[in-house]
């Protein structure tokens, strides 16, 4: 591989071109108009990379499910996925680590590190990191600031690792204000959208080198 | 951190080997300033007594946990990087009774540990990847900017004090005031009504308010999400806010121009772009102030080459 290519994380089957290593991406539209697609696309490993997958909504194995509906498999030896949701549990076959509750950040990001290093450990340089969803993190925090810790602590993380983020949120579920103070931490933005006709559409904002307005997506 | 200086390190581990190597490792890298302590309690002195720029901890202090020690600390340096550096895994880590104090964490025993430590140190500081509020995206500019005002001295100008105190009339509220945001707190050069001198970032509505361009208005401030749980405001009767930015002659934010009311209301546009008039009047203020400083410093050297 060269360097070039390195430095890089790409896209297969998403109107984007590559991103620089170390950024980290929010991601915005409806919960119910193809958000959780669009992420598990752009979380869509090459061979060799690794993948940290925090999950607020859905338990261990529905997450795994939800990530190789988008076409890749989902391979214990490089991927994990950190179960935050209220209801969460162990399942060390399918490399699944629980965190007490969605209200639990100090826990959640221990294990999130734990794991980027376990993955360092065994060779694996390249990681992409998800978050689905934003939404449950932001209603249990009784205060923001233990929320921008987090968020600045995992993004600066990914960026210190060369790592991706990609991370999810329902624009339409919170006011305009806090969502726009939350993107904060995110070097840039992903949206999405669903026009009258039903044809999907992305749009990437505060990203270098990507193709301007609008852009047909299939999910 | 002060731009320029060393980042001070501070190492805790009761086990002194562990802590003397850690210590070692540090002095050995450039810009660097380690110091260590072996508890919760000795390294709280530390912490009171000096500046610190980032804490690693092994997990049990004996008097504690980091978890502890990362909560005591926090409470003078709100900005302070901490980082868990331990041998115990994250399934044998409790942090339900800390579920938002949010640190680093970095097996002791992994491959190339040390240097891992060094980059998400460096990173942690530099970075400031572990503040509790949202940043600018030009935060080191801004800071720097801000640098070339001598705050202390603007504190003692009284025409800051008579453009509060005539706001205040103005508009028929409780408080006004003119603030300047440091790295870690925002600074009250002038203020009518109320005796505040500094508020930390995390707490301030203006750490939000120097993200947007245009005045930031919050009409019922126990109401908005991001301030509803914040004791600091509660306590100081801040209910209804509105905040103009002060800007350098380049338009960097250095600070706010704000009028507080000890009730919810609402601001007529007419309010709001008299504030914003006022405001941009301050903003010159400051900036004949910056060169005074600025032609007085010149002059200074001067002398002293000649």
């Amino acid at each position: 591989m060269t360097q070039t290519q390195k430095a890089h994380y790409e896209f297969d089957n998403l109107p984007l071109e590559p991103v620089d290593t170390g950024t980290s991406l929010l991601v915005t539209g409806p919960a119910l108009g193809g958000t959780r697609r669009l992420m598990m696309q752009l979380l869509a490993c090459q061979p060799n990379e690794g993948l940290l997958l925090l999950s607020t909504d859905l338990q261990g194995e529905e997450a795994i499910e939800q990530f190789e509906a988008g076409g890749c498999s989902y391979t214990t030896s490089r991927m994990a996925v950190i179960d935050c949701t209220e209801n969460s549990a162990d399942d060390d076959d399918r490399n699944v680590h629980a965190v007490s509750s969605p209200r639990d950040l100090t826990g959640m990001g221990i294990v999130f590190s734990s794991l980027y290093e376990d993955l360092y450990g065994a060779g694996i340089e390249r990681v992409r990191t998800g978050m689905y969803t934003l939404g449950p993190l932001l209603m249990y925090a009784e205060e923001v600031q233990p929320l921008y810790r987090f968020l600045h602590t995992v993004t600066g993380r990914i960026r210190t690792a060369d790592g991706l983020g990609v991370a999810a949120l329902d624009p339409e579920a919170h006011d305009e204000t806090t969502f726009r103070t939350l993107s904060q931490p995110f070097d840039a933005q992903v949206e999405l959208r669903e026009r009258d006709d039903g044809q999907r559409q992305l749009r990437a904002r505060g990203l270098a080198d990507q193709p301007d307005g609008w852009l047909d997506v299939d999910l | 951190m002060t731009t320029g200086t060393d980042l001070t390190v501070l190492c805790v581990d009761p086990d002194a080997e562990a802590r003397e190597g850690l210590v070692a490792e540090f002095e050995t890298r450039a810009n660097f300033a380690p110091t260590a302590a072996d508890s919760v309690g000795s390294a709280l002195d530390t912490a009171e007594s000096t500046a610190v720029d980032c804490i690693v901890a092994e997990y049990d202090l004996g008097d504690g946990t980091a978890f502890d020690l990362f909560e005591a600390a926090r409470d003078h340096h709100p900005n302070v990087s901490c980082i868990l550096f331990t041998d115990v895994g994250h399934a044998d880590i409790d942090s339900g009774a800390f579920r938002d104090t949010v640190a680093e964490y970095l097996p002791k025993g992994g491959p190339n540990a040390t240097d891992r430590l060094v980059d998400i140190v460096r990173n942690a500081v530099l970075n400031r990847t572990q503040v509790g509020f949202p940043l600018p995206p030009d935060e080191d500019e801004r800071l720097e900017a801000l640098a070339d005002y001598d705050i202390d001295d603007l504190t003692a100008v009284e025409s800051f004090d008579r453009f509060s105190n005539l706001i205040v009339s103005h508009f028929g509220i409780s408080v006004a005031f003119v603030g300047l945001l440091d790295e870690e707190e925002e600074r009250f050069v002038a203020c009518h009504g109320a005796d505040w001198e500094t508020l930390t970032r995390e707490d301030s509505i203006c750490t939000y308010a120097v993200l947007d361009e245009d005045v930031t208005v919050v009409e019922n401030v126990q109401a908005d999400p991001r301030f509803e749980h914040n004791e600091t405001l509660k306590q100081l009767d801040i209910r209804a806010y509105a905040g103009a930015n002060l800007t350098t002659a380049d338009g960097t934010v250095i600070g706010e121009l704000c009028l507080i009311d000890d009730e919810p209301r609402r601001f007529t546009d007419e309010e709001l772009t008299d504030l914003q008039l006022f405001a941009e009047e301050v903003s010159d203020q400051l900036e004949l102030r910056r060169r005074l400083r600025e032609e007085e410093t010149e002059s200074t050297s001067a002398e002293e080459n000649s």
